[in-house]
């Protein structure tokens, strides 16, 4: 019977792994993977000749194509590519593996070994060796420019564009060496990855996001290929000397998350540990007063901060999604269920108000999501002030830290690419830093993890 | 408001090299970079201190004791507060007794208008909050009074020809039955410093569920010092500096 198993094992790896070798691979949206030497990329048209023999050149409409990946890593999403064809090919490969996941991160490091449930590799942010699930992977880039798709590329094609400007400014901003690499606290380890951390954050803390991973392994039931031929399309791998090893394609139906061993303090060690904490900060502090009086909880939280702003641009990530009109229903439902997760619980309320008018509406999270997903644009850009504020935390009689975060944004609905609908908002965010005891080799500690909860958005212009 | 541009624009460049990277679609809005965001923020700038979110990093900057007059007078709305005079004492006050703002301390309290409804009535309401401090450092805000000029329930006034007459403890207070259960002829029955505590009535129409409020219509903070001075602060959502939390009245 095991030999068997392990037949079929070998049967389904060799049906639903393609390899792909070299060139540019066009990913189209009935699901056909085309290796193919493009020639022009036009607003109309694609023109590319594929790599078989005998092929003739061939003409495809934008619009029947998901994704374009090309031989340095890069790719471009369709119908509407930000970037040109030229501008794409004349990228450098990155600098690192690159790790594109369905929480919208974009994790960098070096992949030690890739299993049938997991990849391992090291995380170049946070300096650790960390474990992800495959199920949690949408696309993988290596340095040497291949790359591997995980799920099927129309389904992933708004993740992937909505990530690209991230993935670009690897390049730009490669560090020198792993070991030179700025670690990232304020975020999960698992979400580490991300450019945005502050590198003024000075503490390191642990975060657990168990519940993610419980929830994602339902929502990840959607995913699973439903025939062997399809899943020809739903894992690609493009393979060449340095390329990672798929060993099993065997879906796993546990969804740990990531693992990662990590010190962890308990509150007391971070409260004693960072009273009036040092941040990087300019030279007005040499003449600060001295008189202020700190606050109860006046703890330095900046590492939550940062992290808080960060659940805050993820979620408002998921939001561009959801509003996408390219966006697949099934992606929609998911990054509706990945926007939920950053949330303290579905109580949570979202309260939509106008500047000048005296009313305000309050949604359940959920509901406020499933109206967006009802408002279709062909494209949605979202933009940050680059100012914003964000309160203390405050420690509340459930033992959670409560703070607000204070954002303004502009958004833009694109149809025929004409702006149909924009709106400046501001956005105040509650934010919970929760705390929950976790064993942690047969010792209790706590680990605290950054939640979203209320929002208040008012429109201003 | 130029000056506290400066400043912020100062701040700004300052951290600049620090965070070289940061959110990767951003701009910027300089009504809203300056504006006081929050009731923090207007704590935090009384205090000396311009703290924000830079491209997604923490800056904070605490200024030096002699910038304090000129972000204080950022903080005060001169539309509202008309008495130059009263303001120039108000921040000197300040800056030379080396009074700092902190929430959870008694001397702030907040003051919510808000349209309430009893048995599906509107009527208007003022809840004051405060925050209050438990002994392990949490902190909550907590309702501590209710004001309204028209609540809807009845008012007792002391009658004069309704009481329990003085002799009536020979008869086991006989007068109690007709008092209290004919009618609501009550008034004469309590002491004469007797007041309707309405924040009680409150609270029980709320156990009751004969009360509901629809929505929060404005937001003021109440702040003491030290019995000196006296200042509201009120948001102003304007399309112009200065805007945000500004101090608008001073007594």
């Amino acid at each position: 019977m095991k030999i068997l198993q392990a037949v079929f094992t070998c049967l389904l790896q060799m049906l639903v792994v393609v390899n792909v070798f070299s060139q540019e691979t066009i990913y189209t949206t009935d699901g056909a993977i085309i290796e193919a030497e493009i020639s022009a990329i036009d607003g109309k048209s694609v023109s590319f000749k594929p790599i078989k023999k005998n092929a003739k050149a061939t003409v495809l409409k934008p619009e029947q194509i998901s994704i374009i990946v090309f031989e340095n890593g890069h790719y471009l999403t369709f119908p509407n590519p930000k970037m040109s064809m030229e501008s794409i090919k004349e990228k450098k490969t990155l600098p690192n593996d690159v790790i594109l996941t369905k929480y919208v991160d974009v994790l960098e490091g070096t992949i030690t070994n890739t299993t049938s449930e997991k990849i391992d590799f090291y995380n170049i942010k946070s300096n650790m060796q960390t474990s992800i699930k495959l199920d949690e992977v949408l696309m993988v880039i290596n340095k040497n420019g291949d790359h591997t798709l995980y799920r099927k590329a129309p389904e992933i094609r708004v993740f992937l564009e909505h990530m690209q400007p991230e993935v670009i400014a690897l390049i730009e901003t490669a560090p020198s060496s792993i070991s030179a690499a700025s670690s990232s606290p304020g975020r999960p380890a698992h979400l580490s990855g991300n450019p945005q951390t502050s590198a003024a954050s000075v503490s390191t803390q642990s975060y657990a996001s168990e519940s993610r991973g419980n929830n994602l392994a339902q929502s990840e039931e959607r995913y699973s290929p439903p025939a062997a031929q399809q899943s020809a399309t739903v894992m690609v791998q493009s393979t060449g000397a340095a390329s990672a090893t798929v060993d099993n394609v065997s879906q796993s139906g546990q969804n740990s998350g990531v693992q990662v061993t990590q010190p962890m303090q308990s509150p007391q060690q971070v409260q004693s540990g960072n009273i009036n904490g040092t941040t990087a900060n300019s030279n007005f502090n040499r003449n600060a007063s001295t008189n202020r009086p700190s606050e109860l909880t006046d703890i330095d939280f900046d590492e939550f901060s940062d992290k808080a702003l960060q659940k805050i641009e993820d979620f408002t990530g998921y939001l561009g999604i959801i509003a996408s009109k390219e966006t697949y229903p099934e992606s929609a439902n998911q990054a509706i269920e990945l926007a939920i997760e950053l949330f303290v619980s579905e109580d949570v309320q979202v309260e939509v108000s106008t500047a000048g008018f005296s009313s305000s509406m309050k949604r359940k999270i959920r509901d406020y999501l499933n109206r967006l997903k009802l408002l279709k644009y062909d494209r949605v850009d979202i933009q940050w002030a680059n100012i914003n504020y964000v309160s203390n935390f405050r420690k509340a009689p459930d033992g959670n830290y409560y703070g607000t975060v204070s954002v303004q944004q502009t958004f833009r609905g694109y149809k025929d690419n004409q702006v149909v609908y924009s709106d400046v908002t501001t956005k105040d965010v509650e934010v919970v830093i929760k705390g929950m005891e976790k064993s942690v080799q047969g010792q209790i500690e706590m680990v605290w993890d950054v939640l979203l909860s209320d929002i208040g958005v008012v429109d201003t212009k | 408001m130029k000056r506290l541009l400066l400043i912020l624009v100062i701040c700004v460049a300052q951290t600049y090299q620090s965070f070289g990277q940061g959110l990767s679609n951003t701009f910027y809005d300089e009504v809203w970079s300056v504006k006081v965001k929050q009731i923090d923020d207007f704590v935090d700038r009384f205090n000396n201190e311009i703290n924000f979110l830079k491209n997604g990093s923490l800056v904070k900057n605490k200024f030096s004791p002699e910038t304090r007059p000129k972000l204080l007078s950022s903080l005060v709305n001169y539309d509202k507060v008309k008495d130059q005079l009263l303001v120039e004492d108000f921040i000197q006050w300040i800056y030379k007794e080396e009074f700092f703002l902190q929430l959870g301390k008694d001397n702030i309290q907040c003051e919510l208008n808000v349209d309430a409804f009893y048995k599906q009535k509107k009527f208007n309401l003022d809840l004051i909050l405060k925050i209050e401090v438990l002994e392990n450092g949490a902190m909550k805000w907590v309702i501590s009074d209710a004001k309204s000029t028209s609540f809807p329930w009845k008012t007792i006034e002391q009658n004069p020809s309704k009481f329990i007459n003085p002799s009536n403890h020979n008869l086991r207070f006989s007068n109690l039955f007709k008092l209290i259960n004919e009618g609501n002829d009550i008034q004469g029955m309590f002491a004469n410093d007797f007041e309707l505590n309405n924040f009680s009535i409150i609270v029980h129409e709320i156990i009751e569920g004969n009360l509901e409020i629809k929505e929060i219509k404005k937001i003021d903070y109440r702040i003491s010092i030290d019995e000196k001075f006296k200042f509201l602060v009120s948001y102003f959502d304007v399309p112009s500096t200065p805007s945000g939390w500004l101090i608008s009245e001073i007594y």
